[in-house]
C-alpha cells in the first residue's frame, strides 16, 4: 500500500506541483491550506510523513509542529519543512520545532523524492525491529 | 603691522590685557542707589567690564528678564520686592541665569530658604571685598552647570540616534529576509513545474502540461511585478523617482485604467462604477503614477470583492487645491488593527482569506510612497463585513517638471518684506523649529521648514532658497547625506548653509562646504548675526 504523505502549504500553486511531484513518486496525497485543515486531515486519516509549509495563516507550521510532536498519537509522523523562509537560523529554528528536516523553496523536483523516501525508508526501519 | 606685546601692554596702562574680555552682562535687583554703586566699583575692581541694569520692582525685573544677562545678583530685603521674588521670577522663566543674594545680614533660615529657591550663594554688604571671589566661584558653578547639562542633552540626542539607526537597521534586516520569502515562492513554481515538464514528468498534450505552462508564465509575472514594485520603492525612498507632471485629462485616465482592468472584472464578475466630479477642474499631474495609484487600489478592491459585487471609485475635489481618489469595495472588510499595518512593507493580512489573494505585500506601501511624495496623503475607512474604502487626497497641480515636487503648503510667510532671503530651515524637533521659524521671520526672511531629509531635498528642488540652516539629525536621514545631496547640486553653490546641531563634533563635517556651525541650544541673535556674515539679507534696511 502507497505510503500516505499529507502537504500544507497555503499557497495553491506550490501545493498542486508538490502534489502532482509526490503522486508522480506513487505516494498517496492529502493536502491542507492551513493548521485546521491539516488536523482535521491527520484525524480522518494519519499520513506517514507531512511537508509542512513554515508561513500559514493562523497557527504557522512551526507551530503546528510542534503540537503534532507533544501528542503521543501524532508524534510519530516526520515533518519536513518545507518553506521560502531561507535566512540564519530559518533552519535551526524548524529541528527545534520537531521538524526531522528542513527544505528551502525553490525546491529541486529531484531530490525532494529523494529526501522523502530517505525519511520513509529510516521510519520504517526504525519501527520494524 | 602686528603690535608686539610689550606696545600692547603699554597701550593699556600695563593692565594685563585679558582683563578687558571679561565682559559680565549683569541684572542687579537694588533699592540702593549707593549699594549698587559699591557692587560696580568691585566688580571694575576686579577686572570686569560691566554692562548692568539696576531694578527695584518685580515689574522693572521681570522686564529687564526679556533681555540676556550673565549673572543676576540680588538684595535680599527691599521694600515691596525681595530676593525671594527675584529667584521664582528666574526660575520660572527658566532662563538658566545664575544669581547670587546679596544682604546687609541675613539669618539662617532665609539663607536656607534662597538655596532651596536656588540662589548659589551670598554676599554680604559688610564684606566687599568678599564680591569678586565669591561671584567668580559662583559664575564658575554655573557654567560647569551649564556644561553638564549640555553634555547629558547631547549624550541623550546621539541615545536618540543610536535607537533610530537600530531599528532603522532592523526593519532592513526584516525587509531582506521577507523580500527572499517573497522571491522564493514564485520561483520555487517557476522552477519546480519548469523541472518537471523538462524532465519528462508531465505528458506532452496532457490537460496538466497546459496548466503547468500556465503556473510558470503567472508566477513568472508575479515575479516581475514584485521586482517592479520592489524598485519603485527602492526610488521613492531614495528621492529619486521621477515625476512628469502634466495636463491631465481625467476621464481619459480613468477610461485606461477600467480597460486595464477589464478581464479582471469580468473573471470575478465585478462591476466597476464611475463617480468623477465634473468640476474638478484641470489637473497638473504625472498620468503614469496617477493610474498607479488608482490601479493598485482598484486591483485590491476587486481581489477583495465576492462575485457580483460593485467597486466604486470617486474622483473629487477637495479643500486647498486638493483632489480626492477614492475606492469603495464591498467585500470583508478590515478590523482597525489590521488597517494599522495595511500600508507598510509586506503586511499582507494573515486572516484565510486575504492570503488566498496573491499580492507582492508592496503595492499600498507604493501607493502611499507615491501619494506622500506628491505632497498627499493616504487612508482607509473600513467596516468588518461591510467593505472598504481606500483613498488618496492630494495636490490638483505637481510644480516641478522633474523630479518629486512637494508644493509648498506650510511656507511661513507672516510678515517678510519684499525682497526678503528665502531660508529653508531643516529641523525635526518641533520645539527647536518653532524657536528657528520665529527668529527669522520675526527678523524679516522669507522661512520655509522642513522635518525630514526628503522632505528638505524636496524643497530644495522647488524654489531657490538663499540659506539653508539643517539639524544633523533627521528622522529619515543623516544630516550628512542631505548636505551632500545639496552639495552635488550646482544651484546650491554659493548658498551658505549653517549647521545647528547638538552633536560635538566638528570632524563630521570635514569635506562639506559650511558657512558655520552652531550650537543648540541656539540663541537666535547668532543665527541672525550668521546670516548677516554670510550677506543673507532680511531685506529691511539697516538690518533688524
Amino acid at each position: 500500500m502507497a505510503e500516505r504523505i499529507l502537504i500544507v502549504d497555503d499557497n495553491p500553486t506550490n501545493l498542486k506541483l508538490v502534489t502532482y511531484l509526490m503522486q508522480q513518486h506513487g505516494y498517496d496525497v492529502a493536502t491542507a491550506a492551513n493548521a485546521d485543515d491539516a488536523v482535521a486531515s491527520i484525524r480522518t486519516s494519519p499520513p506517514d510523513l507531512i511537508l509542512m509549509d513554515v508561513q500559514l495563516p493562523g497557527i504557522d507550521g512551526l507551530e503546528l509542529t510542534r503540537r503534532l510532536k507533544a501528542e503521543t498519537s501524532t508524534e510519530s509522523i516526520v515533518i519536513i519543512a518545507l518553506t521560502a523562509y531561507a535566512m540564519k537560523g530559518d533552519q535551526e529554528r524548524a529541528l527545534e520545532a520537531g521538524c526531522s528536516d528542513y527544505v528551502t523553496k525553490p525546491i529541486d523536483t529531484r531530490t525532494l523524492p529523494e529526501i522523502v523516501a530517505k525519511h520513509l525508508a529510516t521510519r520504517t526501519a526504525g519501527a520494524t525491529p | 603691522m602686528i603690535p608686539t606685546l610689550a606696545e600692547l601692554s603699554s597701550q593699556f596702562g600695563g593692565k594685563r590685557v585679558t582683563q578687558i574680555d571679561r565682559q559680565l552682562r549683569v541684572l542687579v535687583a537694588e533699592d540702593s542707589e549707593d549699594d549698587f554703586e559699591i557692587l560696580l566699583r568691585e566688580l571694575k575692581r576686579g577686572g570686569y567690564s560691566v554692562v548692568a541694569t539696576r531694578c527695584a520692582s518685580l515689574a522693572q525685573f521681570e522686564a529687564a528678564l526679556a533681555e540676556t544677562w550673565d549673572l543676576v545678583i540680588s538684595d535680599w530685603m527691599m521694600p515691596g520686592f525681595g530676593g525671594r521674588m527675584v529667584l521664582d521670577a528666574l526660575s520660572s522663566k527658566r532662563t538658566g541665569t545664575p544669581c547670587i543674594v546679596i544682604s546687609g545680614t541675613i539669618g539662617e533660615e532665609p539663607a536656607v530658604e534662597a538655596l532651596k529657591a536656588g540662589a548659589l550663594d551670598f554676599l554680604s554688604k559688610d564684606k566687599p571685598k568678599r564680591f569678586v571671589p565669591v561671584i567668580e566661584r559662583a559664575l564658575r558653578e554655573a557654567g560647569e552647570r551649564v556644561r553638564g547639562e549640555e553634555i547629558r542633552r547631547r549624550s541623550a540626542a546621539l541615545e536618540m540616534q543610536n535607537r533610530r539607526i537600530q531599528e532603522a537597521n532592523r526593519l532592513k534586516s526584516e525587509f531582506l529576509a521577507n523580500m527572499s520569502h517573497e522571491l522564493r515562492t514564485p520561483l520555487n513554481a517557476i522552477i519546480g513545474f519548469a523541472e518537471l515538464l523538462h524532465d519528462g514528468q508531465v505528458p506532452v498534450g496532457s490537460p496538466q502540461h497546459k496548466e503547468f505552462l500556465g503556473d510558470i508564465l503567472a508566477s513568472g509575472k508575479h515575479l516581475l511585478q514584485l521586482i517592479n514594485d520592489v524598485l519603485d520603492l527602492a526610488k521613492v525612498e531614495a528621492g529619486k523617482l521621477e515625476f512628469r507632471p502634466e495636463k491631465v485629462e481625467i476621464q481619459r485616465v480613468v477610461g485606461e485604467i477600467s480597460s486595464i482592468l477589464r478581464t479582471h472584472l469580468a473573471a470575478k464578475r465585478v462591476r466597476l462604477e464611475l463617480d468623477i466630479d465634473p468640476s474638478i477642474g484641470e489637473l497638473f499631474l504625472d498620468p503614469a503614477r496617477l493610474k498607479q495609484i488608482a490601479y493598485n487600489y482598484l486591483s485590491n478592491a476587486i481581489k477583495f470583492s465576492s462575485p457580483d459585487a460593485r467597486v466604486i471609485m470617486k474622483i473629487a475635489s477637495a479643500e486647498n487645491d486638493m483632489m480626492c481618489l477614492s475606492v469603495t469595495d464591498e467585500g470583508i472588510g478590515i478590523s482597525e488593527v489590521d488597517q494599522a499595518r495595511l500600508f507598510v512593507e509586506f503586511q499582507q493580512l494573515e486572516a484565510g482569506l486575504a492570503k488566498r489573494h496573491q499580492g507582492t505585500g508592496l503595492g499600498l506601501a507604493l501607493t502611499k510612497r507615491l501619494v506622500e511624495a506628491q505632497g498627499g496623503s493616504v487612508g482607509v475607512r473600513s467596516e468588518v463585513g461591510k467593505g472598504s474604502t481606500f483613498f488618496a487626497v492630494m495636490p490638483r497641480r505637481v510644480e516641478s517638471l522633474q523630479e518629486i515636487a512637494i508644493p509648498r503648503v506650510a511656507t511661513r510667510d507672516r510678515n517678510h518684506t519684499k525682497g526678503a532671503s528665502a531660508v529653508l530651515v531643516v529641523e525635526d524637533d518641533v520645539r527647536d523649529q518653532d524657536h528657528l521659524v520665529n527668529a527669522l521671520a520675526h527678523a524679516g526672511y522669507d522661512v520655509d521648514v522642513a522635518t525630514t531629509g526628503a522632505q528638505a531635498l524636496a524643497k530644495w528642488r522647488s524654489r531657490p532658497f538663499d540659506a539653508v540652516t539643517i539639524d544633523l539629525l533627521l528622522p529619515d536621514m543623516s544630516g550628512l547625506d542631505v548636505l551632500g545631496a545639496l552639495q552635488g547640486d550646482p544651484r546650491a553653490t554659493g548658498v551658505p548653509i549653517i549647521v545647528v546641531t547638538v552633536v560635538p563634533d566638528a570632524n563630521v563635517l570635514a569635506g562639506f562646504q559650511v558657512h558655520e556651525v552652531l550650537h543648540k541650544p541656539l540663541d537666535s541673535n547668532s543665527l541672525l548675526d550668521s546670516l548677516r556674515r554670510a550677506g543673507v539679507s532680511n531685506g529691511r534696511a539697516g538690518g533688524m
